[in-house]
């Protein structure tokens, strides 16, 4: 008994020895990351909000470096505490950077365990030293409207594409997935006013969708919590909740995805007398009409944003399916057929 | 008669000595003993009654003398023994037979009342107290079977004290009674007056965090105990049952729950787990929180946590300790002061210095938030001894804590219930849930 | 008195401590499609060297491996008993060091590792000592019921970002069983044999039925697909062979709003290792019974310092990662010699046991 409690006794001198643990209030937790790159240089910028009693505002700072993480050092170093990147919850890139490959940033961030693989990837549609100018002015609030904004339960829309680091990374190395990331820059009256969506394929940007379409491309993938739909010169409907059912088939060597959407809405704004079939087919043309604009996007960027090789893998084999994105997917077709219910029409009654 | 002399002069500094001559019917007697145990008046009428029949009916008067106690040997240290156990002693002058007899004792001990230690919701509310017999009788009228087995032991060569046993017989571990009773036999020379010296003579280690045994004041307890097939134990002047083995489950389960509707039992039973593990990770938390693993937090609860501690000086460690160290204090105060000021020292305690503690930015007022609720906690658990393993045991979970963050929580979590899982008490392994079981030796 | 729950709890305990790790991207990496394949080949594997042993084991009542052996033939007993031993060292030798490591990258990156592995040979050492095999037992009741919940919740929130068509094809179009010519494959058996030599050793301790095991092991087989499929059905195959530890990986990726904590992988690691360093002191116990019964009754109070100093020694001369695996693979060969001749050769002897009782029986 004696030699165990005196074993114990050592054990736990020794382990004093490893006191180096900095209490939370000596680290500063950055909520936005953002990196701009330019021949070869890294310029990074943190948003951190300050801990102060009042609850003042955020703290910009920035440094170059040749790599991202030497310029976090170099912050790192000049800065009163000790900069933690765990609670980063925003990385933001601008438009050049995310033209010419996010790969390598990704990989970095999905090796670093620094980084929680749960941080929204954002595309910038100014500078970036332009843009934190933009939202650490005082008026906008506490400093953490950038993570409320894509937050699901505080500021996110369904307007605005959601997608995580891990989600770019799945992409970068899948066949058949690719992503959309939103694009933001600084508002006049908000702090933040998005842009729509950049279509990324292999880590780069290839093209652009707004943010009706992103709205779409959200009930498409499931994510269309309170979506908006205005049904121009007809009505304004609220999406309360959608299911996408899809069947998928080859039809003469080409990839045929008929998808069916039961969208169950409530009205919101009617303009006129129009009835509810009409509300219904006009509903019907206009999602029919997007989908078809986004798809014309997707098959001249070959980038699979709907991942509508997910439903052939069944049919073809891996090394077909690695051939997925040039081979079939410009030749492929999506017949979307829109069913609509409509749940209320609220206080007031609907012809 | 040269014993009572001897005797007389051996108690003649007693101030509550009594030696006193009686003329009944033809015979003188002699009455000796202590006044501070006998109730000399209605003793005395409970032996010349029958003396005085007797001689009426023309019996023979020393036969029936006899027949009220039990004739010793006339030594004076045999006497004495008997007179200091309470006993009257009667001597016939003419043919100087002595007898001890079993006289009307002075009331000595409190009536049966309530409990001071446990409390009692919806169970019967009458206690042990400081009487052996009073308890044998207060324990059988609540198991009245025939199965219950009582065994006296008598301790100390000096001075004496009497232990009962009482098990049922078909429900105790053979392995376990075994143990207790050899235990028992072997050590009768030895004093035994508080639990500790009892638990030297079951050689429980020294060294033990938990509790052996579980002391009940409250028969409905005790009986439960003995059911479980666990043995009960009464000290002499000790005011409460002792219930060995304790098990695991002690902490949880309550005689008194047998009360409520099911559901709400296990409900009861749940929430005192809860509270007893909430007890123990939340402080440890903290702190492998605040200075280890803050990325484990939410963002707005890491930012909101960061302002809180904003102008404390030191690390977390020291702040939970300082607080912690207060919280003992108060808890060890409110013991030792009278019942009518307790109440006020808490407040002052508790509620006045944790404002001022917080104000002059000493400790983070999340932390109090947290000891706050970590003490009520501890009180959660059933037994007044458990809460003191608790609250030892979260101290192991703090250190561990600060040095390691989470995974020291982890590994001292994994330690105690290590420590919990190897612990036997005479052979009883102590964890288990309901039975106490006996294993065999590995 | 039997304790079927006490050895079903320590069966499932102990091996849900590997399985989470390294075990995914093993069997990620021996095959391209219907990763369902070599899960249950290897389930059926474990299956199979289990159901031989139990046989064997009931040809003995109430007698250990060790004793069974040493009483039969003392060549055979070693050429058992050594290999095992050896190998059940160099099962503690690569736990230790790689659950530090996974616990440096994933939450204790300023903690220097030497820590870390004294850490995961100190507190198993005290489980071994304080409880012997009676308390480890009873601990693996109580570690399953602290430990389970969070493990269950976080498995079952770990369906949440998961794509079923990642689930397809279900048969792949040709070489099906091409992954059993693949050495990650051979090492992914590992989560399978790491721990059922115990049953061997408990039986003089212990009394259970087969059954228990048998249920243990159904318990078990949705953590070996969860394991392996949350990640695939979440990040698809070809991302997944980048990771290092996919399940953890995916448990990071999870979101839950009202939760207070924000990685909640650490609740899982946490669980896991402390089903771990169960295991470790599992092993710690089968050796100490080999070498007390086998060799020299020598105290576990000197004999559980000394193993633990010498594995230290042994966990600070391995170098990086890569190492590791390399000893992880050259590990297999080890591996499957003594996850199946220790079985068959304690059946035949058990058979031959058998046969003679029954001629005697004759005689007599």
């Amino acid at each position: 008994m004696k030699l165990r409690i005196v074993i114990g006794l050592f054990l736990v001198i020794m382990l004093g020895g490893c006191w180096d643990n900095k209490d939370i209030n000596h680290r500063a937790l950055p909520i936005a990351m953002g990196i701009s790159y330019q021949q070869g240089n890294y310029e990074v910028f943190l948003d951190i909000p300050k801990v102060t009693e009042k609850n003042e505002g955020i703290q910009i700072i920035s440094a170059k470096g040749n790599s991202i993480s030497a310029a976090v050092n170099k912050i790192s170093m000049n800065l009163e505490d000790q900069v933690d990147l765990l609670h980063l919850k925003v990385l933001i890139v601008d438009k050049a950077f995310a033209t010419q490959g996010l790969s390598e940033i990704t990989a970095s961030t999905i090796r670093s365990r620094h980084i929680s693989p749960k941080t929204m990837f954002v595309i910038c549609d100014e500078p970036l030293d332009r843009f934190f100018k933009g939202i650490n002015n005082i008026n906008n609030g506490d400093g953490k409207e950038i993570y409320d904004f894509f937050q699901k339960n505080s500021g996110w829309n369904p307007e605005i594409a959601h997608t995580p680091v891990w989600k770019v990374f799945r992409s970068i190395h899948s066949y058949t997935n690719d992503v959309v990331l939103p694009i933001i820059k600084s508002g006049e009256s908000t702090a933040i006013q998005s842009m729509g969506s950049g279509i990324l394929k292999n880590g780069k940007m290839v093209a652009r969708l707004n943010n009706e379409q992103t709205l779409l491309y959200n009930v498409y993938d499931g994510n269309s919590l309170d979506g908006k739909i205005e049904v121009i010169g007809k009505a304004t409907v609220q999406i309360v909740s959608s299911r996408i059912h899809n069947e998928s088939k080859f039809v003469s060597g080409k990839p045929v995805l008929n998808s069916e959407l039961k969208l169950k809405v409530i009205i919101l704004d009617v303009i006129g007398n129009p009835s509810v079939e009409v509300i219904k087919t006009e509903l019907q043309i206009l999602l029919r009409r997007v989908m078809d604009q986004i798809f014309r996007k997707v098959q001249l960027a070959n980038a699979d944003i709907f991942g509508i090789g997910q439903h052939y893998r069944d049919d073809l084999p891996r090394m077909e399916l690695a051939q997925w994105r040039t081979k079939y997917l410009p030749e492929a077709k999506i017949n979307l057929e829109v069913t609509t219910t409509i749940r209320n029409t609220g206080n007031l009654k609907l012809r | 008669m040269a014993a009572m002399d001897e005797v007389n002069s051996h108690f003649s500094s007693y101030p509550d000595y009594v030696n006193q001559k009686l003329q009944i019917a033809s015979d003188t007697f002699t009455f000796a003993g202590l006044k501070s145990l006998i109730n000399f008046p209605q003793t005395i009428y409970m032996v010349r009654d029958p003396l005085l029949t007797a001689s009426i009916g023309k019996l023979e008067l020393i036969d029936v003398f006899v027949s009220l106690g039990h004739k010793i040997p006339g030594q004076p240290d045999s006497i004495i023994s008997q007179i200091m156990d309470g006993m009257l002693v009667a001597v016939h002058d003419a043919s100087g037979i002595i007898v001890s007899i079993y006289p009307v004792p002075q009331p000595n001990s409190r009536p049966i009342s309530m409990p001071t230690m446990e409390n009692s919701i919806g169970g019967a509310t009458s206690a042990f107290n400081e009487d052996l017999e009073a308890n044998i009788v207060l324990l059988r009228s609540h198991l009245n079977c025939p199965d219950l087995k009582i065994q006296a032991y008598n301790f100390g060569g000096h001075v004496k004290s009497r232990v009962i046993l009482c098990y049922i017989d078909n429900e105790i571990d053979p392995h376990l009674l075994d143990n207790l009773t050899q235990k028992l036999e072997a050590h009768q020379k030895t004093e035994i007056s508080n639990l500790e010296e009892f638990a030297h003579i079951l050689k429980f280690s020294k060294y033990s965090l938990v509790n052996h045994y579980m002391t009940y004041e409250l028969p409905q307890n005790a009986v439960r105990a003995l059911k479980n097939g666990k043995a009960v134990l009464f000290i002499e002047r000790v005011p409460f049952s002792i219930a060995l083995p304790s098990i695991f489950s002690d902490f949880f389960i309550s005689e008194d729950d047998m009360n409520h509707p099911p559901i709400y039992l296990w409900l009861l039973r749940s929430l005192r787990f809860i509270g007893a593990l909430l007890t123990l990770i939340l402080p440890g938390l903290y702190v492998a929180l605040v200075s280890v693993n803050p990325d484990v937090l939410r963002f707005e609860l890491a930012h909101s946590i960061a302002r809180s501690r904003l102008d404390v000086p030191y690390p977390a460690i020291i702040e939970a300790l300082l607080l912690l160290c207060i919280l003992e204090l108060i808890m060890e105060a409110i013991i030792r002061l009278p019942g009518s000021i307790g109440p006020t020292i808490t407040m002052v305690g508790g509620i006045v210095l944790g404002q001022a503690v917080v104000e002059a930015k000493l400790v983070s007022n999340l932390l109090i938030i947290i000891l706050a609720a970590t003490t009520i906690a501890n009180a959660v658990v059933v037994g007044f001894q458990n809460t003191y393993s608790l609250r030892l045991f979260k101290y192991l979970l703090l250190f561990m804590s600060a040095f390691l963050g989470v995974l020291g929580l982890l590994s001292g979590l994994l330690i105690l219930c290590a420590y919990i899982a190897g612990i036997r008490t005479l052979g009883v392994p102590y964890l288990q849930l309901f039975r106490a079981r006996g294993e065999k030796n590995v | 008195m039997s304790k079927n729950l006490q050895v079903t709890a320590t069966y499932v305990v102990s091996h849900l401590g590997l399985i989470f790790f390294l075990y995914p991207i093993d069997v990620i990496e021996s095959t391209n499609e219907a990763h369902w394949m070599p899960v249950l080949c290897g389930f059926l594997f474990h299956l199979a060297i289990v159901a031989v042993y139990l046989k064997a084991l009931s040809y003995f009542k109430g007698q250990n491996i060790v004793n069974i052996l040493l009483n039969k033939s003392k060549f055979l007993a070693w050429l058992v008993l050594l290999p095992a031993l050896f190998y059940m060292s160099w099962i503690i030798v690569l736990a230790v060091r790689a659950f530090s490591e996974v616990l440096s990258i994933a939450i204790l990156s300023n903690t220097p590792l030497w820590i870390l592995m004294l850490l995961f040979l100190s507190v198993p050492g005290f489980m071994v000592l304080h409880g012997q095999i009676g308390g480890l037992l009873r601990l693996s009741v109580l570690l399953g019921f602290l430990f389970v919940v969070p493990v269950v919740f976080v498995m079952a929130t770990s369906f949440q970002n998961i794509d079923w068509h990642y689930f397809f094809p279900l048969w792949p179009a040709q070489g099906a069983f091409s992954f059993l010519a693949h050495s990650a494959f051979y090492k992914s058996l590992f989560a399978y044999t790491g721990g059922f030599l115990l049953l061997g050793f408990l039986p003089s301790y212990a009394e259970f039925k087969s059954r228990a095991i048998y249920a243990g092991s159904l318990i078990l087989l949705p953590a070996y697909l969860i394991a392996v499929y949350v990640p695939v059905l979440t990040l698809g195959e070809e991302t997944t062979r980048q990771l290092q530890f996919p399940y953890l990986f995916i448990v990071d990726t999870i979101e839950i709003n009202w939760l207070m904590f924000d990685r909640i992988n650490v609740f899982l690691l946490l669980s896991l290792v402390a089903f771990g360093m169960f295991f470790i002191s599992l092993t710690f116990w089968q050796i100490l019974c080999v070498i007390r019964l086998g060799m020299k009754d020598i105290s576990p109070n000197y004999l559980v310092p000394g193993l633990i100093v010498v594995v230290f020694i042994v966990c600070l001369c391995i170098p990086d990662w890569k190492t590791t695996d390399k000893l992880f693979q050259w590990n297999t060969a080890l591996r499957l010699y003594v996850a199946i001749a220790t079985p068959i050769l304690l059946l035949i002897t058990g058979w031959i046991h058998a046969k003679k009782s029954k001629v005697e029986l004759r005689k007599t």
